[in-house]
């Protein structure tokens, strides 16, 4: 199993680095009764959790995504412990075992471009969706405004949410083209707001994302194409308690996971194709599951974050 | 008017369709290039379009689509030499011609909202949108770029350690890769007006060998020479700097080194000599070439011999 390897590489890296000058690991991180996150994962199918990796000094982590060829992690994180705001959150890179951990700039919600050069992130300040070298190098604004950058598998889009007056619509960038369309077409989104995270499907024509109705203020999760609402729309959960803002797509493509909003959060799963209500994902963790999610590339494992106060 | 010569108007009107206009001076002082359309093998061709106020023209391309072609084009009629060069868009049969701005070369994106082109000056590799704005170059001292089907990278000419090498920007990832590596590169020059195949894996080009200063044509893999590298053809003399790759994918067509020129082909994955296109036109042949995105038709150009 790839991943419990990875665990168990990251296990033997972290002792090696505790005795090191940069630990991962803070010297307060077994201390009982500070809270903060850690990432588990779990069987793709759900089962027991292990802890896979905690992110160094940042107590606050989530959005995780791993790079297509599976070598490389990105999440955003900030120092809750030491005060730091959502607006100081950075861009954190690591090898995919969570070594050589490293914040790359300011930014949250890193989205990874194919061969894993360029990250698509959003940034508070000045605020919009933009996109930079791995680096941190060639920073440059997509659209001042947008919100929730996640860059599609094949590498051509990179998609956004946008709010023109109190109509919410999700954007689409053409890097090829470059031209930016929105999916909804004018006056027919049935959104006042729609949230981050959103996920790409595999081949790259859907996106699923959570929106806020303006008919009746209840959430929708719905998928919709990447040509447009009149190519392909559907509701798959609807709720008034607001679902958490962060959806997986297994590289299958036959199911996408999401965290209920009703406390303790759970996973839930759904297929797309089908018309069934979303289910749980069944997995022991010791913690509590925040609700940010992302898939292993090989589809064996989902990644998510957990808040506690020891392991 | 006599019934022959309404006969004869209505002849002209026919076999010119209202998008290709002939001047007043139909007979020019200089020879001027005009577009022929054939089969693919050269069978039946027959005029397609010439640019009016344009006696030279080149480099012609389709949009995937087929909805629109772009060419280069100076007016060689007045003076004017490739230091002048222009990039023209006009829809696929001709009609609503319009000069875009300075360039050579154009290259359409798949979507056909950009193109990529040759500048003079600054000189450099470039694109901009179809209408002309927001040109942005991408790299200056290159060559030749051509825009690979699949939208994703633009392959052009660029020298590295003194050798000629070919350069592929990827556009998604924001890099540049050479496919030949550092000081492997077995050519003093790469010419322009290379061909993609339609699967955008591999490249079709003609260069100049620095150790016998023999032309080649060759293919080359996108990944590296190492992912696959052949020569299909070689001559003392130049061939002509145009390739087009059928979307078929099992045939490339380009000028001979002859004089006449001639269009020859050949299939990428056959190791056989390139064999002459059957084309019986009324002018020279130039070389440029492009087929329609459906393949049915070749597009290319001929200079005037009277």
């Amino acid at each position: 199993m790839k991943y419990s390897k990875a665990a168990c590489l990251f296990s033997i890296v972290t002792f090696v680095l505790s005795s090191l000058s940069t630990p991962p690991v803070t010297a307060d991180e077994n201390t009982p009764g500070v809270k903060r996150v850690r990432f588990y994962i779990a069987p793709a199918e759900g089962g027991d959790a292990k802890l896979y990796f905690v992110p160094g000094d940042y107590y606050t982590a989530g959005s995780p995504t791993f790079s297509a060829d599976g070598q490389k992690l990105a999440f955003d994180g900030r120092k809750s412990q030491d005060g730091e705001q959502f607006q100081e959150g950075k861009i954190l890179v690591a090898d995919a075992d969570g070594s050589n951990l490293e914040a790359i700039g300011l930014g949250v919600m890193p989205s990874w471009s194919p061969g894993r050069s360029r990250i698509a992130f959003s940034q508070p300040s000045p605020y919009g969706v933009a996109m930079m070298h791995a680096d941190d190098s060639h920073r440059k604004m997509i659209e001042t405004s947008g919100w929730g950058a996640q860059w599609s598998p094949d590498g051509r889009y990179i998609a956004y949410n946008i709010r023109k007056g109190r109509e919410a619509n999700l954007r689409i960038y053409d890097l090829i083209e470059e031209t930016k369309t929105d999916l909804f077409p004018e006056g027919e989104s049935p959104y006042t707001s729609l949230f981050w995270n959103m996920t790409w499907s595999p081949d790259s024509n859907w996106l699923c994302f959570k929106g806020l109705k303006s008919s009746d203020n209840t959430y929708d999760v719905a998928t919709v194409n990447v040509a447009g609402k009149q190519a392909g729309y559907k509701v798959h959960y609807n709720n008034k308690q607001a679902p958490y803002a962060d959806f997986a797509w297994h590289p299958q493509g036959d199911k996408i996971v999401f965290a209920a909003g009703a406390k303790p959060r759970q996973l839930l799963q759904f297929n797309p194709a089908e018309d069934k209500q979303p289910e749980p994902l069944k997995i022991k963790v010791n913690g509590t599951i925040i609700g940010d999610v992302c898939f292993t590339p090989d589809g064996q494992h989902l990644l998510f974050n957990v808040s506690g106060t020891e392991e | 008017m006599t019934l022959a010569s309404l006969s004869c108007l209505a002849c002209i009107v026919l076999c010119y369709p209202e998008s290709v206009s002939l001047m007043a001076d139909e007979k020019p002082k200089v020879k001027r290039t005009r577009f022929y359309i054939a089969s693919p093998e050269g069978k039946k061709p027959t005029l397609h379009y010439f640019a009016e106020d344009y006696y030279n023209t080149g480099s012609p391309t389709f949009s995937a689509d087929g909805q629109k072609m772009a060419h280069d084009c100076w007016k060689s009629q007045n003076g004017e030499t490739v230091a002048n060069v222009q990039i023209m868009v006009a829809s696929a049969d001709g009609s609503d011609a319009k000069i875009i701005g300075p360039g050579a070369m154009p290259s359409f994106s798949p979507g056909g909202k950009r193109i990529a082109f040759s500048q003079q000056s600054p000189s450099g590799v470039a694109v901009m949108n179809v209408d002309g704005s927001d040109r942005k170059l991408i790299e200056s001292g290159a060559w030749g770029a051509q825009w690979s089907p699949d939208g994703k990278k633009i392959a052009y000419r660029a020298y590295t350690s003194g050798k000629a090498n070919l350069r592929v920007y990827d556009i998604i990832e924001d890099t540049k890769s050479d496919i030949f590596p550092a000081g492997e590169s077995p050519y003093s020059s790469i010419y322009w007006n290379m061909t993609w195949s339609p699967n955008s894996n591999w490249l079709c080009f003609l260069g100049r060998r620095t150790a016998d200063n023999m032309f080649e044509v060759a293919t080359v893999n996108v990944e590296g020479m190492q992912a696959g590298f052949k020569v299909h053809y070689k001559s003392k003399v130049s061939p002509y700097q145009d390739m087009a790759w059928h979307p078929s994918g099992d045939m490339i067509v380009f000028g001979s080194d002859t004089k006449p020129r001639q269009l020859l082909k050949f299939n990428p994955a056959e190791d056989k000599a390139p064999e002459p296109l059957d084309i019986k036109v009324d002018g020279n042949i130039n070389g440029d070439v492009s087929f329609t995105p459906d393949g049915q038709q070749l597009l290319f150009n001929a200079r005037d011999t009277k």
